[in-house]
């Protein structure tokens, strides 16, 4: 077994679940430090599934403070290292796909990974929410969930395995139910848990 | 108005106001149908509410996962079938025949370019979705707000080329688009498809346009839709258009108003000196007022450019007998408009209505001069004895500066006025039109959700004197002339049986009232003319002032060739209360009777003291108000104080023209703003904020005595 794989095994879970913005959008939000990307085709999941012809794992995303690390699976030597990813740059996956990271604010420590036309990810989201303690979601760029259309500018926070969200200048703090539609602020949205 | 104002301002393709994109905006570009028609701008800034949560599954084999948008029809969804296809999920709410019909009429087609359309299902409620292709890209109104200069030729091409290949399959099967639009065209990872063609309409050249719904979104509407008659040469404008829009990043014509959008639609040509050939022509031609100097067809634009769409076209042949006979069978579809509400088609191209050049370039002259002054680094003192040293220079040149100015004048007021009438009377069609164009698409829209302010509904009232056709305005101002000649007949009788109570009544002592109800009567018939030209809009205040100097100079002579020929002593009340210097000698003889000259200045000065237009205009508050009537007495003995005339002649013939214009030209009474406020406005026409046709003459409203 490589090191890349012990490392793989060794990882906490991350948490996984589906946000659905109304007029925005759908996006897979996951907590913790480390995530596997691969593609969508194989029978064991990796954290992030391209639907594209990339490898069963192409190599995994790391986090350090607010930075993003690269780590390929093919290069796994004992003197490889890890390859920091400014934000607007692609992921150096093999394959067609293109995946960008984009970290918005420097506030926030969430990454948000697109993926260029005609490629999708796997489950019907449009982006991949590499979620640190806040997610913002409004329509002004500094967002990592953009919608112009959005209403205002909101702030998700995770307390354990329940989200939160606030409209950003103010104190409520309003829990967001899993499977409910939650109106916050101007912004509607939909929290789901995935299951791996 | 507002339902008009709200749409132009959800489509106006600028970047202020559009739908501007980011990564995740999948908003207008989700899906096919009408989800770019969803966003009123209220739903800005305050969320969707959609009926179905994430998770409902209205149809049985489809799951919904979020809401894309609202649409003009209903609530388009993204939802997942039960073997993972992504669709969009169409909840047909409103115009429910309508949407329907279309969207049945376009389930076969079967384009690379078009937005597919699945199928048409029923919920449990009986409720109808439509079920379409769910497209994961932006839409091309996004792509243009990003890029604010437009694409590189290569992009625009490969976008204008798919955009037409679509439309193309489109006229193919006998249909016509009628919304052609950025925020329609979306980019499917890769692939552009054109969607919402819910509102197509099949036509045949048998069978042409008409319908109950608003066609187009105005910076891509074709002149000619809002006579409701129409064909595919609209969708031929509008792809001209977005191939401009597509180069430039611009609209070719863009406006503050719909009012504005719409007669650049039907009169102006486009700028098109920023576009390289083969574009420019092409442009030129697709934008062409005229739908039979167009394109035909789309493949006879796109053969233009060097692109070829016949690849996925549809067989003409096999559709077209097949779509023209289910057109005939449908009669639920033709709603011609009345033709009192179809405007007509443009006429004429676009008139030069700039300022005149030379009070534009004296205008301008002062301008700079201000500037000059105000930028000048003097001290107030130093400023002062500029000032003055200016004006003894002047002052020791008025001995020729006065006569040349004098001829100047005499050259100038007259051409002025005369260009004035022309250019306003040529006018004319195409704010009618355009009034006429905006009044019919608003009565489309609905009710108006708030009734409307006084500002509002003033500014109604004058798109509607606009919008009045020549020839009802002729009829009124005839209507008025006569109104105005028995008012001045009778002012002038009751002046004579007070006058001449006492002493004998013979041609002399009868004689000052002719002239004066003479004087009367030119006067005002020669203010209403011009208030009649004037009533489309409230106006700058220094050309009319000109226009009425001129005026009163004619009056003038008039007045004085009356007193002339009846023999009339023009020596009576010249006194004044003011003793002033020795009178003009160019103005009075030297025993100080005016001359025609003093005549003609008088007039001239008492009307361009006076905004006598606003006296005439039928939105004033009053029908007759005793103030202005006031006003002009007063002005006329201020006057009378610097160049004196006959008195009380004068007084009095200018508190008659006050009286004589005021009750005979048309007045709106204001009460029907604060009636429309308590009451619904109708159905038909609901901004119209009176119960008459938008097209119904102001005289016919009882504002006419």
């Amino acid at each position: 077994m490589s090191g890349q794989e012990n490392r793989n095994a060794s990882k906490p879970p991350a948490n996984r679940w589906r946000l659905w913005v109304d007029g925005c959008g759908g996006f897979l939000v996951l907590t913790g430090d480390r995530w596997t990307v691969g593609g969508a085709m194989v029978a064991d999941k990796n954290d992030i599934a391209v639907g594209a012809d990339l490898p069963r794992t192409a190599g995994t995303i790391l986090r350090n403070d607010d930075d993003y690390f690269w780590e390929n699976n093919e290069a796994n030597t004992a003197n490889a290292k890890p390859a920091m990813i400014q934000s607007g740059t692609a992921l150096p996956i093999p394959g067609s796909a293109r995946l960008n990271l984009h970290k918005s604010s420097p506030l926030s420590g969430s990454a948000v990974l697109t993926l260029d036309p005609p490629h999708r990810f796997a489950d019907h989201i449009d982006a991949v929410i590499l979620a640190d303690q806040t997610i913002l979601v409004g329509p002004t760029p500094e967002c990592n969930v953009r919608g112009t259309m959005l209403g205002g500018n909101i702030v998700m926070t995770r307390r354990g395995n329940r989200w939160y969200g606030k409209v950003i200048g103010t104190q409520d703090l309003k829990e967001c139910p899993i499977g409910e539609r939650v109106e916050i602020g101007n912004v509607a949205l939909t929290w789901e848990t995935v299951t791996q | 108005m507002t339902a008009l104002l709200g749409k132009l301002k959800r489509e106006k393709p600028t970047k202020k106001s559009s739908v501007a994109s980011g990564f995740f905006d999948k908003d207008a570009g989700d899906c096919g149908l009408e989800v770019t028609q969803a966003y009123e701008p209220s739903n800005y800034s305050k969320s969707m509410s959609f009926t179905y949560p994430p998770g409902s599954t209205p149809l049985p084999r489809y799951t919904i996962r979020r809401g894309i948008g609202i649409g003009g029809f209903g609530e388009v969804y993204f939802a997942i079938s039960a073997a993972g296809k992504e669709v969009a999920l169409k909840r047909i709410q409103r115009n429910l025949e309508v949407e329907l019909r279309g969207v049945s009429h376009c389930l076969n087609l079967k384009h690379p370019n078009l937005v597919a359309l699945f199928d048409i299902c029923h919920d449990e409620s009986d409720q109808a979705w439509v079920v379409m292709e769910y497209v994961a890209g932006k839409n091309l109104r996004q792509v243009l707000d990003e890029l604010p200069n437009g694409l590189n030729e290569s992009e625009a091409r490969r976008w204008f080329s798919a955009i037409a290949k679509g439309v193309h399959h489109l006229h193919g099967a006998g249909l016509v688009h009628r919304d052609l639009k950025p925020g329609n065209v979306f980019d499917d990872l890769g692939i552009v498809k054109v969607g919402d063609y819910g509102l197509s309409k099949f036509i045949s050249s048998s069978h042409r346009g008409g319908h109950t719904e608003s066609v187009g979104t105005f910076h891509y509407m074709a002149p000619e839709i809002g006579r409701g008659e129409y064909g595919r040469e609209i969708d031929i404008y509008a792809l001209g258009i977005m191939l401009f829009e597509l180069l430039t990043g611009n609209v070719p014509f863009d406006g503050e108003s719909c009012h504005e959008i719409i007669v650049k639609h039907m009169t102006a040509k486009p700028d098109l000196s920023q576009i390289g050939e083969p574009y420019r022509s092409v442009i030129a031609k697709s934008l062409e007022k005229d739908p039979a100097k167009r394109f035909a067809t789309v493949t006879e634009m796109t053969n233009a450019l060097s692109m070829n769409v016949d690849g996925h076209a549809a067989t003409h042949a096999a559709t077209h007998p097949i779509v023209a006979k289910l057109a005939e069978t449908s009669p639920m579809e033709v709603h011609p408009l009345p033709e009192a509400q179809s405007p007509k088609p443009p006429l004429s191209a676009h008139k030069d209505c700039s300022p005149e050049p030379f009070a534009r370039a004296v205008r301008a002259s002062f301008s700079d001069l201000e500037r000059w002054w105000r930028s000048l680094d003097r001290s107030p003192g130093a400023k002062a004895f500029l000032f003055l040293t200016g004006f003894f220079v002047l002052f020791i040149n008025t001995h020729w500066l006065l006569p040349l100015l004098t001829v100047i004048g005499i050259v100038y007021v007259p051409y002025y006025v005369v260009r004035q009438m022309v250019l306003h009377v040529s006018q004319q069609p195409s704010y009618a039109k355009a009034q006429a164009s905006a009044n019919q698409l608003a009565a489309l829209h609905g009710p108006s959700p708030r009734p409307m302010t006084k500002a509002q509904w003033r500014e109604h009232m004058r798109n509607d004197l606009r919008a009045k056709h020549t020839l009802h305005r002729a009829a009124e101002l005839n209507t008025s002339w006569i109104t105005a000649t028995a008012i001045t007949m009778g002012l002038a009788l009751c002046a004579g049986v007070i006058g001449l109570r006492s002493g004998p009544v013979d041609s002399f002592a009868i004689a000052p009232y002719g002239a004066m109800a003479l004087v009367v009567l030119v006067a005002s018939l020669t203010i209403l003319g011009f208030g009649k030209l004037w009533e489309r809009d409230e106006g700058e205040s220094l050309p009319r002032r000109i226009v009425l100097a001129g005026v009163g100079a004619g009056v003038g002579i008039v007045a004085y060739s009356a007193y002339q020929f009846l023999m009339l002593p023009l020596d009576v009340g010249l006194g004044r209360e003011i003793d002033s210097t020795t009178l003009p000698q160019a103005l009075y003889w030297d025993n100080e009777i005016p001359k025609a000259s003093a005549m003609m200045v008088h007039f001239a000065l008492l009307f361009s003291a006076l905004r006598w237009w606003k006296a005439v205009d039928p939105l004033r508050r009053n029908r007759l108000s005793i103030w202005s009537v006031v006003v002009a007495v007063a002005a006329e003995w201020a006057v009378h104080q610097v160049l004196p005339i006959p008195q009380p002649a004068g007084i009095l013939t200018a508190g008659a023209i006050a009286i004589a214009i005021q009750m005979s030209a048309p007045w709106v009474n204001p009460r029907l703003w604060s009636k429309s406020k308590t009451e619904p406005a109708p159905s038909r026409n609901p901004i119209v904020p009176t119960p008459y046709p938008a097209n119904e003459s102001v005289a016919n409203r009882g504002g006419v005595a």
